[in-house]
């Protein structure tokens, strides 16, 4: 039970291995930052064959602990040279738990130009050729998969992760075998690519040991009940994410024509509570509440139909309406899902690709808001023509092409959909993360606080980066955070029934403590200095109007969150 | 009448969750949030009578109004 699956992509040979006792007792995104540390050469070319794509369960996943299964997929990334984790919902990890797997590792790649899918069955894996699915997207691939195997769980990539884009990234087939689940970012997909695999196919499905059955009952019994009774539950599963395009507005943070502006004219299209009544109008295959992967409670996702009642896209939610909808100042909700239905089919990121996209509208290659030009960019990319490769390698790319300093990234990958000097713990997260800007990294957006004031939002960035390294390390959807709070004891609790353990809330703190470390660890060592941990210009400078300031919280503050990491420590301040 | 049920903490000064009921009149949403002395900024969705509805609105007499906390995007 729980091994390693490891799989050398060059001389095609598969090996199971014994958990070793360090890695026991962790998961998720800290078992991906231990085995990169342990085994990949910080300083190595991230598309070489010495990177290595790590796929690591949580500590719950495999179980029925609702929203415990997220895939957690990581590498060096090519998009910001650093480490990178990016994990989603859907079926896989839950699937490769109950093959017994703790993780599995690619590493090497071919030196010949055959590319392969990985099977994996209980005890069980080969690599089966995939030269007849190149160039077909994740929706044809998934199809083509399940004529051969019906109800596989997919992990794979579209034709820009063969073309190898640096914002390439790994889609995940949902409860409804569809790949629409996004390890969307850093592009991971360019690694896997790189390593020439398709994807990764997980057959059959089986029940996880339970150390103590009847705790683990009780325990899942009180966990379900607070997750499912918890009124921000209530919430994800009315409106989903899409309901902070509203708040994000009322902020004056909602990127706006290539982050120029936080409030969009056409905000009432593209809203959350619009969402739901189209939704509800078409019918069809639309659901305002779906879940991504079996057993989950808060069920966040949606479906959101066309006109016709037919599935465009799903889900539709908060970064894509930011980054494809308002950011190119497109209010046509049937447009913006029709583009994060071409990013999820080509395996494109679309917070890269829309920060991307904007960048090349403010240079005047199309106007914010033409929607036919911003699909023909869709074309270019999936085509790779010069213009689609400039797009698919990213903002900063595309920034540099067309001499265009206004670009929001930090360290190569782009902003999520919060303006951070309306959001300013969400600015130090962007600048502090060592995976670039990342809202998942620490998302402040809820918290009560002052949001565009520079007091107080190191350490509210600081304490959320650790409570959701927390939820990464064990493989939960953070969307379950607010329901949980500061109830830790819930997930202790049933870890401990599961594992016959005695862990406590401390030990569940420290491990979200060591991932952080371990992540800037590793940056360090591939050359990442204090000094890169920072905001660029355009967010420092360039005041934000409407909110009327720039991002002011000071470089000494941020460089005192990345210390305080590394270092360890529980505090911001030593 | 309509019932309003207000979640902890979207007040900085309440942390519990409390149930109100207010004398009718014929206002927007926004309006009674401002009545509330809410921010519409704290509030994630506001849902009437179990159906999510714009802060434009206007209630009407009898409505159970139920507001939800923002909650973090993904
Ligand atoms: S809350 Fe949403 S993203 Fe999280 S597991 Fe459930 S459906 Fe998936």
């Amino acid at each position: 039970m729980d091994n390693i699956l490891r799989i050398n992509t060059r001389t095609r040979t598969i090996q199971y291995e014994t958990t070793p006792e360090s890695y026991l007792k962790t998961g998720g995104r800290g078992l991906i930052a231990k085995i990169l540390l342990d085994e990949v050469d910080p300083a190595c070319e991230p598309l070489g064959r010495h990177n290595k794509l790590i796929f690591a369960m949580g500590l719950l996943t495999g179980t029925n602990v609702s929203s415990a299964s997220r895939v957690c997929i990581g590498a060096k990334s090519p998009l910001t040279q650093g480490i990178k984790e990016s994990n989603s919902g859907g079926t896989t990890a839950m699937r490769l738990a109950q093959m017994g797997l703790k993780a599995m590792i690619l590493e090497e790649q071919p030196e010949d130009d055959h590319w392969h899918y990985v099977k994996i069955s209980k005890g069980a894996c080969s690599l089966e050729p995939a030269e007849a699915y190149l160039g077909m997207g994740t929706g044809e691939f998934c199809d083509a998969i399940h004529k051969l195997y019906p109800g596989a769980a997919v992990s794979c990539i579209g034709p820009v992760g063969e073309m190898l884009y640096s914002s390439a990234g790994i889609a995940t087939t949902d409860a409804d075998h569809k790949p629409g689940r996004f390890s969307g970012r850093g592009g991971l997909g360019a690694v896997m690519g790189s390593k020439k695999i398709k994807g990764i196919v997980v057959l059959g499905k089986d029940t996880m040991p339970l150390a103590d059955k009847e705790g683990f009952m009780a325990a899942l019994k009180t966990y379900t009940s607070v997750v499912k009774d918890a009124p921000s539950t209530l919430n994800y599963r009315t409106l989903g994410t899409a309901s902070m395009v509203r708040i994000m507005n009322g902020h004056g943070g909602l990127p706006t024509h290539n982050f120029s502006l936080g409030r969009f004219d056409g905000m009432d299209q593209i809203c959350g509570e619009t969402i739901f009544d189209v939704i509800t109008e078409r019918g069809g295959d639309g659901r305002t509440s779906h879940a991504c992967m079996p057993g989950c409670v808060i069920q966040c996702s949606n479906i959101y139909p066309d006109i016709e009642g037919k599935a465009i896209v799903s889900p539709l939610e908060y970064e894509n309406l930011g980054l494809l909808g308002s950011n190119l100042g497109i209010s046509d909700l049937d447009t913006v899902a029709r583009l994060n239905a071409l990013c999820n089919d080509m395996g494109i990121d679309t917070i890269e690709t829309g920060a991307a996209i904007g960048v090349a509208m403010e240079a005047g290659v199309a106007a914010f808001g033409d929607s036919e030009a911003a699909l023909g960019f869709m074309e270019d990319i999936r085509r790779g023509t010069v213009l689609g490769r400039v797009l698919g390698n990213g903002a900063v790319v595309t920034g540099k092409v067309f001499g265009i300093r206004n670009v929001p990234a930090v360290n190569g990958q782009a902003m999520p959909a919060y303006d951070p000097r309306a959001i300013k713990g969400m600015g130090v997260t962007y600048a502090t993360s060592p995976m670039g800007a990342d809202h998942t990294y620490g998302a402040t957006a809820r918290a009560q606080i002052e949001q565009a004031s520079s007091v107080g939002q190191a350490e509210l960035s600081f304490s959320t980066q650790k409570n959701m390294a927390v939820y990464d390390t064990l493989g939960f959807c953070i969307f379950c955070s607010g329901a949980v709070g500061n109830q830790h004891q819930l997930i202790a609790d049933l870890i401990n029934a599961r594992y016959g353990w005695s862990v406590d809330v401390p030990w569940l703190k420290s491990i979200g403590e060591e991932t952080l470390k371990n992540e800037h660890l590793f940056n360090q060592k591939a050359g990442f200095t204090k000094a890169h941990y920072k905001m660029p210009e355009c967010f420092t400078e360039r005041v934000l109007p409407g909110v009327n300031t720039v991002f002011d919280v000071g470089q000494e503050e941020l460089e005192q969150v990345v210390e305080a990491h590394l270092e360890g420590r529980r505090t911001l301040k030593p | 009448m309509i019932v309003v049920k207000v979640p902890g903490g979207i007040k900085k000064e309440v942390s519990v969750a409390e149930t109100l009921t207010l004398e009718w009149k014929p206002m927007t949403i926004l309006q009674w949030l401002g009545q509330l002395g809410i921010e519409e900024k704290q509030v994630g969705a506001v849902l009437v009578n179990g159906k999510p509805k714009k802060m434009s609105h206007t209630l009407e007499d009898g409505d159970e109004v139920q507001i939800l906390p923002v909650l973090s995007g993904g």
